[in-house]
């Protein structure tokens, strides 16, 4: 009896067993003749994103959102060399001593209701982004003007405190409809959830949490878009984004690399590689003594086998890093790139007077070299990049301590070492003058590096207009900083675009970071 | 009846006070503040000023307990607050997922109970037979499985392979469709979610059964020569029941939270997703409602429970109802 029964639940084991794998099998073996067409209407454009905005309203966005992006335009935009161009502006003159800028804005822009768009509704824009009760976070764009002057309703004049080239940039932020918002809460307004803007398409509907539907601007001044609707699916798991691409249920996504692979078998997509300017880096906090010396800065900078790092971390997707500006028309490739070389690094070691102990890790007047990495435990990509610099450090004899942390539980400046990620893909000055001026020290120079060479060249390429002059001053800024290193660079990140073949007059740029921007020509997609 | 249900109504407001005032402390000493929430994944992109000066701006540079005083005198007017992220008002937040989770949970939790009552309930009645063993097999591999793989395979098999069903959302896009679209949205999110709680729910089920079977008076009751179907109908399942209602009304405030992950995988905008993300996010007013309304929910589904127990077994007279009347045998 006892056997029968062993024998009959062992025979069950087996047949349940074999069917789930028939049901597995099912599911992966269709993969290539499974229905992927686009299922989407051929004037619609279904778009797959992560995460949701939440406030329809470029007070409330540092990147360029999708859905804010397409809704609302700036005076100026980016082209494809993410270049500031003309957009609500037409043109602009910039005094001689770069410290006003005259704003002719065009006189056929209008808002999505119908008002003309004037210069009030950029001096408004200006005033509500540095109005302190707003809980913008892009207030510090605007923190280097002076005064804006409505000068008629098609000419705005800024007036800065100092020379800050990066203005055009940041003139791209979308501009809000002062005849909406004018006296309102901007916070809480109901304007956030549906929003009036000059851009190419028009909010028409938003499910939360699952989809937003914009219509085409038909009077958009730069020309109708060519498709007619663009939705925006929310779908926060990337298989499931994987999975909607594979049915046609949606257009185009960034996916996970992880996916690549399984979707460039699938007949109907296209996967793209997208290079942003979005880099990682281990910041050396000149707070903590260990960093005065900057051969041991250098050493460890010669430690690290960045190629090994872009395939074991990112799966091959990105590139070593070696510089903030890469990216950039002011990249300067031939500075000293730290090229993996453990004899170098351990050389420089010795230089500086660290010698092995009995537990093979360097020591110095009998203190250990050892430091933690800290980083943002929610994010797999930083704290993966934290563990392979503690093992590549070993072997060079450095205890290195990988520290994820909970994000607001510590604070960035305080921190022997950080996993930062930092770059834009805009106007060098941007994202070098925040980072590495003294002046920024207790903002955003966490690292509280100070080196005067670098401060006089970043301030000065901030106030040359020639862009052959700033070249050479950014240039002579990358040696500097080479030289006497504020991070150990380690790699530009690459995203992953998959889109339907069908969809055309997508065009590549460097994205921002998260792959921010791959809509950014838009108004010229199609589908056949 | 009437009274014993509006006594259990108002001893439940002191038990939502001590919920409303632990939660609340809780939530605050948790590490970082919506200010940074608000910069998402590069959060040194912020700087502390900023932080600072919204942290100012939304209240949180007071004292604890005079933010829990605000928050609790607007509660008490009926007003949550607004939600940090999107500025709306978190009742209304709430309202506009609140039917969906009813609709998804109460369906997976009816298909579940409905399956596992009489999976369970036939494998006591046939202990050790062929049914017994396929039953429990199945109980413990579909209490193993992971519930978002799952949701992942049947994605894979019926809409993908198949095509037959739609991989995520709870209606096609612009809402045409109407009835028939919606439920074909819920077939592959409900069965998901009944298939991952059946498990435990069947071997409860049965368990429960057989300790009933085993009782004196099912011997009694045999002795008296009743047939096995009056036995069990009208004596067996209904004592067993208890414990599994009992069991469902802890559970019931789970229906919140509880399918966060289902939710995910399918794009089903639910409670769960809000509550996650609220937390994540620091966005205290509507974590805050979250946290009230599941509070409500347990309230409420313990009292259900006790008046199904009560109806179930009269020998369990709601307390205070009437004199409790003796056991009769």
């Amino acid at each position: 009896m006892y056997m029968s029964n062993a024998y009959k639940r062992i025979c069950l084991l087996l047949t349940a067993i074999f069917l789930l794998s028939m049901l597995a099998l099912a599911g992966c073996g269709k993969q290539s003749n499974s229905p992927a067409v686009s299922k989407t209407d051929p004037k619609t454009i279904v778009l797959g994103i992560e995460n949701e905005t939440e406030k329809l309203n470029p007070l409330f966005t540092d990147d360029h959102d999708d859905a804010i992006f397409l809704i609302f335009s700036g005076l100026t935009r980016f082209n494809e060399k993410n270049e500031a161009v003309p957009d609500l502006a037409e043109s602009w003159e910039i005094s001689p001593d770069q410290m006003m800028y005259t704003f002719k804005l065009r006189k056929d822009a209008k808002w999505h209701d119908g008002k003309p768009f004037t210069a009030d509704d950029v001096k408004f824009t200006i005033d509500q982004a540095l109005n302190k009760q707003n809980n913008t976070e892009i207030n510090y764009r605007f923190e280097e003007i002076k005064e804006v002057q409505v000068i008629d309703a098609n000419t705005v004049k800024i007036i800065l405190k100092s020379p800050f080239p990066t203005l055009l940039n940041v003139m791209s932020s979308g501009m809000l409809p002062k005849h909406l918002l004018d006296g309102k809460d901007i916070n809480n307004d109901s304007f956030n959830s549906n929003p009036v803007g000059t851009g190419p398409f028009k909010f028409a509907e938003w499910k939360k949490g699952q989809y937003m539907i914009l219509t085409a601007n038909k009077e958009f001044y730069r020309g109708a878009p060519k498709a007619e609707k663009i939705i925006l699916k929310q779908l926060a798991d990337p298989n499931v984004r994987a999975v909607q691409l594979e049915t046609g249920e949606i257009d185009a996504a960034l996916i996970d690399p992880m996916q690549v692979d399984r979707l460039s078998k699938v007949e109907s997509l296209k996967v793209s590689r997208m290079t942003t300017a979005d880099y990682r880096v281990m910041m050396y906090n000149r707070k903590s003594p260990l960093w005065q010396d900057v051969k041991l800065r250098q050493a460890l900078n010669y430690a690290v086998d960045r190629e090994a790092m872009v395939k074991g971390v990112l799966l091959g997707w990105g590139k070593p890093a070696y510089g903030p500006l890469q990216e950039s028309w002011a990249d300067n490739p031939s500075v000293n790139q730290y090229d993996y070389s453990p004899d170098k690094a351990k050389a420089l070691l010795a230089e500086a007077g660290y010698k092995p102990g009995a537990d093979g890790i360097l020591a110095k007047d009998g203190h250990k070299l050892s430091f933690k990495i800290t980083t943002f435990a929610h994010d797999p990509v930083r704290v993966a990049f934290a563990n392979a610099l503690s093992t590549q450090f070993k072997q060079i004899g450095v205890d290195a301590i990988p520290d994820p942390r909970e994000r607001g539980s510590f604070n960035i400046g305080d921190v022997e070492t950080f996993l930062l990620g930092w770059g834009s893909p805009f106007d060098p000055d941007d994202h070098t003058y925040r980072l590495f001026h003294s002046s920024q020290i207790g903002k955003w120079n966490y690292q509280n590096y100070k080196n005067d060479k670098v401060d006089v060249l970043l301030l000065k390429a901030r106030q040359t207009a020639d862009r052959s002059e700033r070249l050479k001053l950014y240039s002579d800024f990358q040696t500097e900083l080479a030289n006497d290193p504020a991070f150990n660079f380690l790699a530009y990140l690459d995203v992953a675009l998959v889109t339907n073949k069908k969809l055309s007059g997508i065009k590549e740029r460097v994205l921002g970071h998260h792959g921010a921007g791959y809509i950014w020509n838009v108004e010229e997609w199609s589908k056949e | 009846m009437l009274g014993f249900i509006v006594r259990r109504l108002l001893v439940s407001i002191p038990v939502l006070f001590v919920v409303s005032l632990c939660a609340f402390f809780l939530i605050h000493s948790a590490h970082g503040d919506p200010a940074m929430a608000m910069y998402g994944s590069q959060l040194e992109k912020m700087r502390a000023e900023d932080q600072a000066r919204i942290r100012t701006n939304l209240g949180l540079d007071q004292p604890i307990i005079i933010q829990y005083g605000k928050w609790l005198g607007g509660a008490l007017r009926g007003e949550l607050g607004r939600s940090y992220m999107d500025g709306r008002d978190v009742g209304e937040v709430i309202m506009s997922r609140l039917p969906n989770t009813l609709i998804l949970n109460t369906a997976a939790m009816g298909l579940m109970l409905g399956l596992a009552t009489v999976i369970g309930m036939t494998a006591a009645v046939r202990q050790y037979s062929w049914f017994d063993y396929i039953s429990t097999f199945l109980a413990f591999l579909f209490y193993s499985i992971p519930s978002f793989w799952l949701a992942l395979i049947s994605i894979l098999v019926f809409s993908v392979s198949l095509g037959w069903l739609p991989s995520a959302g709870i209606s096609s896009i612009g809402g045409e469709g109407g009835l028939m679209d919606r439920l074909e949205h819920l077939v592959l999110p409900v069965f998901v979610l009944a298939v991952s709680h059946i498990g435990s729910y069947i071997r409860f089920v049965r368990s429960s059964l057989l300790e009933v079977l085993s009782q004196d008076y099912m011997l009694l009751a045999r002795a008296k020569g009743l047939t096995s179907r009056q036995i069990y109908f009208t004596h067996a399942f209904r004592n067993a029941l208890i414990p599994v209602v009992t069991y469902v009304g802890m559970s019931f405030a789970s229906l919140i939270g509880g399918g966060y992950l289902i939710e995910a995988v399918f794009a089903y905008p639910g409670l769960g997703q809000l509550t996650i993300y609220s937390a994540a996010t620091r966005d205290y007013p509507l974590l805050m409602g979250a946290v009230l309304l599941t509070g409500v929910f347990v309230v409420i589904g313990n009292l259900l429970a006790d008046i199904l127990c009560a109806w179930l077994d009269p020998r369990l007279k709601l307390e205070g109802s009437e004199r409790r009347i003796a056991a009769h045998g």
